[in-house]
């Protein structure tokens, strides 16, 4: 900052006169242009970013994720007025409008009592959304947590948390969720927090594993050898190095947490109709597969292009994170 | 947090800016000793290891693989993890100051601000994720409350000094886009960030190609006249430690076998150990073809050192004395010692002690 500062009244200086600059200034001048285009303050963040975005599917996937996420937010603006409300059963149009096929009216077709199945979908990925990512996050966060304790500060540590890890991995997942579910009660809240809650061992895992063979390397005792603290390690020089397993497990995460939600609405445990979510919607459409098959195409394909645009967005984020990739 | 870490950095606080107290040394490691408490026993790794170090000296640990010299450096530096690593009894003084019973916060400080290390290994010594510049203002920021970019001026100014072209621009580069020999040099900048008294190198010129070890060595001593820092130069390389250190301990199974000047390490050593060293040193200058001799046999595990002198199992001069009881160290009134029961012996040092190109250089000048 203070060099900027500094750096401005010369450059400034030298626009004016520019006929007889100081020999110390023209140094300066001819340096700097090159420094800020060729070459701009290099971060691993912004390295990454930029390497992402030579990457054609994962950008393909984020801005199909992004469409998909600003259609969510913005649905209550547009969706109702053209494709009627998503949950409401117009009761004198409910006959003729029943299991419409996909016309220029309802893109997508409409369902046994007549609503519109576009509708449905768009607010379907809202609960979807939230739940892949808001689970993703409770579980990345445990286990973030859980892994760097057990593998930094080893021994007795290590053997609790990954023995209590190996509990929650030997029971089937689903029917831990469901169980959980049918303790705590059902509703949109408790699964969140059952998705979230249950996914940590993996990547509690991925991370400790991730941390055991990057504290080995030289350049953690270099840090402490330099005099940084634990924290300081763990977050400067251990985290950064691991954080590009995690974030890759996180993002393919997104679209089990997603899956998982659909299942569970699928068996009636997850969100209560007349709310729709995608695997609602599939419940309700599976009936008419041979008959009417967009009921439930439609809401399979918004989980299967959105599950997959999350995985290959980790994918590419796996590559934009190493360091050592060559810039396209 | 950074209000501290900034009244820390407020120089005349560090003990480095404070003068040396009236009769002490720099560093004085005096009868240090730490065992690792294994599952196979215990290991002395560290044996009664005594020394001292001023300002501007450089000092050579030299012995074999597994002799102890890194981790002698490391449980003084305080990066030796307890358990299974405990001190069991000696001292280690800087500035007249125990580290030993400094706080972990303390010592942290001390880290990279007092007494800062050269690793071994420079390919694997820096973080690839960071930036050079970043890396080499690490020091600057926690020591001396930097800020990022005072920091980042620094590191340039640092680049530039241990010979990096171009260093404005090669900050900005990762570790991997430096060459070894540059990433060693890189390594040194940051140790000497933060003007240390004490650099301690650990093999530093290992991992290098021959070409660059020089430069290398030649960088750390430049670097020493300006600085006035001591040096503490581990390695396994006889050569290297002659052409650079004033003082040079041998080590061997956790425990120093000789300890004295550069000159009476080559020329007056007294320990049988030292001899083979010397004697395993290809001479540059040969006459006619002849083997080299090496010493016999293997270094033992330090779970079992032998009983006696520990180097009598290989020692060609050993007797029944040396196999049943342990030698006391012989110093010399110069202060150089040995732990050796003949070392006090003029003529059996005289009739065995090599005869090397040096001790005959010496005695034809002489």
């Amino acid at each position: 900052m203070e060099e900027n500062k500094n750096n401005l009244p010369e450059v400034n200086a030298i626009s004016k006169d520019a006929e007889q600059p100081e020999g110390n200034s023209t140094n300066r001048d001819s340096n700097e242009p090159e420094h800020s285009s060729s070459a701009p303050t290099r971060t691993l963040w912004g390295d990454a970013w930029r390497r992402l975005r030579s990457n054609k599917l994962a950008v393909i996937a984020s801005v199909w994720l992004l469409i998909i996420v600003v259609i969510a937010l913005t649905a209550d603006l547009w969706v109702p007025q053209h494709f009627g409300s998503p949950t409401e059963t117009d009761s004198s149009t409910m006959t003729s409008n029943s299991r419409l096929p996909p016309s220029w009216e309802h893109p997508f077709g409409t369902d046994t009592l007549g609503r519109d199945v576009f509708c449905r979908v768009i607010y379907g990925s809202r609960i979807s959304l939230s739940v892949g990512l808001l689970a993703t996050a409770i579980s990345t966060v445990i286990g973030l947590i859980m892994g760097a304790l057990a593998a930094y500060y080893g021994g007795i540590w290590d053997t609790i948390i990954m023995r209590l890890a190996d509990i929650f991995l030997a029971f089937p997942y689903m029917l831990f969720v469901i169980v959980m579910l049918a303790v705590f009660g059902g509703g949109i809240q408790n699964v969140f927090i059952a998705i979230g809650v249950l996914g940590w061992p993996s990547i509690a895992r991925v991370f400790r594993s991730s941390i055991l063979s990057i504290k080995e390397n030289d350049y953690v005792d270099a840090a402490r050898a330099m005099g940084a603290s634990d924290f300081r390690i763990i977050t400067r020089h251990i985290f950064p190095n691991s954080v590009a397993s995690v974030v890759v497990y996180a993002t393919m995460n997104i679209g089990g947490a997603i899956l998982t939600e659909a299942a569970l609405s699928y068996l009636g445990m997850g969100v209560t109709p007349p709310n729709p979510s995608w695997g609602i919607l599939i419940e309700d459409g599976q009936q008419y597969l041979s008959t009417q098959p967009w009921l439930m195409l439609m809401p399979g394909i918004a989980i299967l292009t959105t599950v997959l645009a999350f995985t290959l967005l980790g994918d590419g984020l796996r590559d934009a994170l190493d360091v050592k990739m060559k810039d396209a | 947090m950074a209000r501290r870490k900034k009244a820390l950095g407020k120089p005349g606080k560090d003990l480095k800016d404070q003068p040396v107290p009236e009769g002490q040394h720099l560093l004085e490691v005096d009868g240090l000793k730490m065992y690792f408490h294994t599952l196979d026993g215990v290991v002395k790794a560290v044996d009664g290891v005594s020394y001292t170090l001023d300002r501007g000296e450089t000092l050579g640990v030299v012995g074999e693989s597994g002799s102890g010299k890194s981790v002698t450096q490391l449980t003084i530096m305080g990066l030796v993890d307890m358990p299974p690593g405990k001190i069991e009894g000696g001292d280690v003084r800087y500035h007249g100051q125990s580290l030993l019973n400094m706080s972990e916060q303390q010592m942290q400080h001390i880290r990279g601000n007092d007494i800062a290390m050269i690793f071994q290994d420079p390919m694997t010594s820096l973080n690839p994720v960071y930036t050079i510049g970043r890396q080499l203002g690490e020091g600057l920021r926690l020591h001396r409350g930097y800020t990022k970019e005072q920091a980042l001026k620094r590191s340039i100014e640092l680049l530039d000094m241990v010979g990096i072209p171009n260093a404005e621009q090669r900050v900005k580069d990762y570790p991997h886009e430096f060459s070894g020999g540059m990433r060693q040099r890189v390594m040194i900048a940051m140790a000497l960030a933060c003007d240390p008294d004490i650099l301690i190198a650990d093999e530093p010129t290992t991992a290098l190609d021959v070409t660059i070890q020089a430069q290398i060595i030649e960088l750390m001593q430049e670097m020493q006249q300006k600085n006035g820092n001591a040096i503490i130069m581990i390695t396994h390389d006889l050569g290297v430690v002659a052409d650079v250190a004033d003082k040079i301990l041998v080590m061997y199974a956790g425990c120093p076998v000789e300890f004295g000047t550069a000159d009476e390490i080559f020329y007056e050593s007294m320990h049988p150990y030292t001899w083979g060293l010397i004697r395993s040193i290809p001479d540059p200058v040969v006459d006619q073809k002849r083997p080299l001799t090496p010493i016999q046999g293997n270094p033992p595990s330090l779970v079992n050192v032998p009983k006696g002198c520990s180097f009598s199992p290989r020692c060609p001069y050993a007797t029944d004395l040396c196999r049943q009881e342990k030698p006391e160290m012989y110093t010399a009134p110069t202060g150089h010692y040995a732990r050796c029961h003949y070392a006090s012996d003029p003529l059996f040092v005289q009739k065995n002690a090599p005869a090397n190109s040096r001790t005959h250089k010496k005695g034809g000048e002489a």
